[in-house]
């Protein structure tokens, strides 16, 4: 980058704010294709709206790619700068401005970190439900740009069903507000809901409303083993058609069991096929009545073992194997290409099944968990990084199981394939990209694709 | 419109589905929303997605206006084609195509009405929680046009937390599928960005919805209140004690004297305020928020009947139901206005709704959903009388600039339209007005789709 495109960031968020030594841009660098990378040209934290502002100005003018980003935790590389250009880094916005109980809402900078947020709404007996539970650097700013789900969504949905107001930095710098707190509002188009999962494509979030909720008075887990992948996928249709509510409906595969390691929860076996982490919540009496109720289904569905969380610190511990998933996956070997599979909830089972036979025909280890009661499945593909063919035979695995979700009605997401939408939907998109952002500055070309 | 762009309408549709007569235009020049009027030149009633593909191809070609209309329930003039043009009946694609029972989903045409997907629903156990006050007349793909609102929305929320999936046509006449079967779709969130959209980017021809288990149980009460602080305080106070009711309605003192003298059902017609609140659910959780809510009422002074049976718990909706109508009866015309404000500035709005009828000398009743701060002022009046509607129209300004002034919004659910247009870039600033008609820009290049409708004119080239 220029020196004087330097100098002149360095005028609005101050020099020690504009990071361009090449040791702190390498750790932000980026694989654009096997075999090269990338840089970005600078790294810029911003203070406030205002600085945002006028970085995106000056980007705008001049045609510098822009990422906005929090900790980086976003798990489908979907802020990487493929394009180098700046790095906008919103750590420093991270103030709770607001609690309004009265309102059941809250004002937060982007870098507020959702676990932080969730600690000090705590003390005034609300939540801010989805809480993805599994990554201690998740910030709001993040979670809202991806419309992250939770473990907690089948009962208390998305991100986007949270998020009730914006202030928005769009491509040439004008501030945009959207929403409020007003728990309905239908004048003009729904902006906030068009921002939230735009992947940081058409604005940069500078301050967030979200609603919040009464917390649950009582919560009690099972953890439930199966001998069998269908018996466990039965298990769950049985349970969802009983219309119990649970607030987690979780499923982990074997091969997920087994990257866990010294991570295993006590009463879980490595030679299970599947076991699904069952949560409920509400007053005491629901929720052992609705555990009651559970365990007799489980038990009717050929269960093999079952544990029962009482105590806080036993579901923590059960949720602390559950959240070490990841971690633990991306450590038993050198590149992991994660996918997500949303599909309708009856056909969970076969997608299980289709996943065993896929990473059967291309000899390869293929981890399966997620969200089994909303049909939110992760499968990550382990690969050995020197191993070439193993990443082609990987390539194949990853167009099996997006032509598997699609046929099965569903939809598919990595950022390892081309975008598998409609072309009329890819035309509709592009024209509102192209209104937002002219000069595709923010975030662009972030599908790549390999292989 | 020309003859022979007739002709091309009646061959894509069929000459039944095409009219053009006077007698026929003429109902479809309003809806709801009284002092709006305009003759379309036709009515066109499509079958399915591909011949509403292939007439707004031919409006996009001769740029001619499109309106697309359901049960014309809607109250902010969002179906009046102002412009003259074309009038898209959809009410041939009336069909549930779907239900599903596992996946909890039902896929419909945009014509069914709100109540018969209730009712094929209700053999599952399942419900489909929107329920605006038309419920009964109202068509699917007018709620998802205009994103209504209802009685739940305090625990179920609107519209469109139930649409998932879409499919449109867009102005050009590309048919387009958006979102899906699943709770989660990868890339910008079109279905959100059409739900609510007023008609003016793109016409559905069909809508996923998700349903929800219907509740166990439930519990209605009715409170009354001396003061309407009170009544003010005793709402903030229940959703302090974490009780999210499904339904938490008021009615101002305005409201109560009229439904009274038109219905009879004893009301205090001294009281300033009613409010009547349900909790659904199971059965523990429901009767447990009963007993706290009821405390909560009483020790903010109201007087509380807590239904117990089927037949009183109708009678405590008695009321809520017959206010709009009662109100409606009082003179000929009826302006009912859904200004919004965050939940805690309730008490605010109602008393300076009081204030500015007072005011105005104008009729105004308020009743609503005081839970989501979703109020509805009611004005009655009479359109022939040029004098008083002057002043109406002052007081309507001055309600929706109190809204805003109180961090709410013009449209809790009726939708802008046209009656709130003035008002619009007051809450969206210049910013927002600007990115909303880039949108429109964007894909309705030339302004067919239900122009003037939601952003105003002027946004074509």
């Amino acid at each position: 980058m220029r020196q004087d495109l330097i100098d002149a960031f360095s005028k609005i968020v101050g020099a020690d704010h504009v990071l361009t030594g090449k040791e702190t841009l390498l750790e932000y660098a980026v694989a654009v294709t096997s075999g090269t990378s990338r840089m970005p040209d600078a790294i810029i934290e911003p203070a406030d709206a205002m600085e945002v502002s006028r970085v995106l100005a000056l980007a705008n003018a001049e045609k510098i790619p822009v990422y906005p980003r929090g900790y980086g935790s976003n798990l489908y590389n979907a802020m990487d700068p493929v394009a180098g250009g700046i790095i906008l880094l919103l750590k420093r916005m991270n103030a709770i401005l607001e609690i309004d109980t009265a309102n059941l809402a809250a004002s937060v900078e982007p870098g507020v970190l959702v676990s932080d947020l969730n600690k000090e709404v705590q003390k005034s007996g609300l939540m801010y439900p989805p809480d993805p539970g599994t990554l201690s650097t998740a910030t709001i700013g993040g979670l809202a740009a991806q419309n992250a789900t939770s473990m907690r969504s089948l009962k208390y949905g998305v991100t986007k069903h949270y998020i009730m107001g914006l202030e928005v930095v769009l491509a040439d710098g004008r501030i945009l507000n959207t929403g409020g707190k007003n728990v309905k509002d239908v004048a003009g188009y729904d902006l906030t809901k068009l921002m939230t999962g735009s992947e940081g494509s058409l604005g940069v979030f500078t301050k967030i409303t979200v609603k919040l909720m009464p917390a649950p008075e009582q919560k009690k887990c099972l953890l439930a083993s199966f001998k069998t992948l269908a018996d466990a996928g039965k298990a769950v249709e049985a349970l969802l058609n009983d219309k119990i509510v649970p607030s987690a409906l979780e499923l982990i595969d074997n091969a997920t069991i087994r990257a866990l390691g010294n991570e295993i929860p006590a009463g879980l076996s490595t030679a299970a096929a599947a076991a699904l982490l069952i949560e409920f919540d509400g007053i005491p009496t629901v929720v052992e009545s609705d555990t009651a109720k559970a365990t007799a289904i489980l038990q009717s569905h050929n269960v093999d073992h079952i544990v029962a969380a009482q105590t806080a610190e036993e579901q923590s511990s059960l949720w602390a194997a559950r959240r070490a998933v990841l971690p633990a996956l991306a450590k038993s070997n050198t590149r992991m290409y994660l996918t997500d599979l949303i599909i309708p909830r009856r056909k969970a089972t076969d997608a299980l099944k289709a996943i065993g036979s896929i990473a059967e025909k291309n000899n390869l280890t293929i981890a399966t968990f997620g969200h089994i009661g909303d049909g939110i499945l992760h499968s990550a593909i382990l690969c050995n990084a020197a191993d070439k063919n193993e990443i082609s035979r990987a390539s194949s695995a990853i167009n099996a199981i997006a032509a598997h979700a699609l046929a099965a009605g569903g939809k598919f997401n990595s950022n390892f394939q081309k975008d598998l939408a409609g072309q009329s939907e890819i035309y509709a998109r592009q024209a509102i990209k192209q209104a937002f952002d002219p000069n595709n500055i923010l975030n662009p070309v972030n599908r790549v694709e390999e292989g | 419109m020309k003859e022979q762009l007739i002709k091309e309408l009646k061959a894509i549709v069929g000459n039944e589905w095409v009219q053009t007569e006077k007698e026929d235009l003429i109902c479809f020049g309003y809806d709801a929303t009284p002092g709006f009027f305009n003759l379309p030149d036709a009515i066109v009633q499509p079958a399915n997605a591909e011949e509403i593909s292939q007439v707004l191809k031919l409006a996009n070609r001769e740029k001619i206006p499109v309106y697309t209309r359901g049960s014309g329930t809607n109250l902010s003039a969002g179906t009046v084609p102002m412009a003259g043009g074309i009038v898209m009946f959809t009410i041939r694609m009336n069909k549930i195509l779907e239900v599903d029972p596992v996946d909890r989903v039902a896929v419909v045409e945009p014509a069914v009405i709100v109540q018969d997907l209730n009712i094929a629903v209700e053999k599952f156990g399942l419900i489909y929680p929107p329920d605006p006050g038309t419920v009964s007349t109202a068509s699917i793909g007018g709620t998802v046009a205009e994103n209504s609102g209802g009685l739940r929305g305090l625990k179920y929320g609107v519209t469109k937390h139930y649409v998932i999936g879409l499919q449109a046509v867009l102005a050009d006449g590309q048919i387009v599928e958006f979102g899906g079967r699943t709770l989660q779709s990868p890339g910008y969130d079109m279905v959100m960005l059409f739900t609510g959209s007023e008609g003016t980017l793109g016409v559905v021809t069909k809508i996923i919805v998700r349903l929800v288990p219907a509740p166990a149980h439930r519990k209605s009460m009715m409170a009354i209140f001396d003061d309407l602080n009170d009544a003010g305080k005793a709402i903030a106070d229940i959703i302090s004690h974490n009780i999210i009711p499904a339904t938490l309605e008021i009615m101002d003192n305005y409201t109560i004297r009229t439904v009274e003298s038109f219905v009879k059902l004893g009301l205090p017609v001294d009281s300033e305020a009613i409010i009547l609140a349900e909790v659904d659910g199971d059965y523990d959780t429901v009767e447990q928020d009963a007993i706290k809510m009821e405390k909560v009422l009483r020790d903010n002074h109201g007087e509380v009947k807590v239904a117990k049976s089927a037949q009183e718990r109708d009678q405590v909706w008695a009321a809520r139901r017959a206010a709009l109508p009662s109100l409606a009866k009082l003179r000929p015309s009826t302006f009912c206005e859904d200004a919004t404000v965050p939940r805690s500035k309730v008490p605010d709005m109602l008393r300076a709704v009081t204030e500015i009828a007072k005011k105005y000398d104008v009729q105004i009743g308020t009743f609503g959903h005081a839970g989501d701060g979703n109020l509805h002022p009611t004005i009655v009046t009479d359109l022939r009388d040029a004098e008083e509607m002057q002043r109406v129209y002052k007081a309507m300004e001055e309600i929706f600039l109190t809204a805003l002034g109180l961090g709410g919004t013009l449209s809790g659910e009726h939708g802008i339209g046209l009656g709130k247009l003035k008002y619009m870039p007051n809450q969206f600033g210049e910013v927002g007005m600007t990115v909303m008609r880039s949108i429109k820009q964007a894909l309705d290049p030339n302004n067919i789709l239900n122009p003037g409708k939601l952003l105003g004119e002027a946004q074509g080239h």
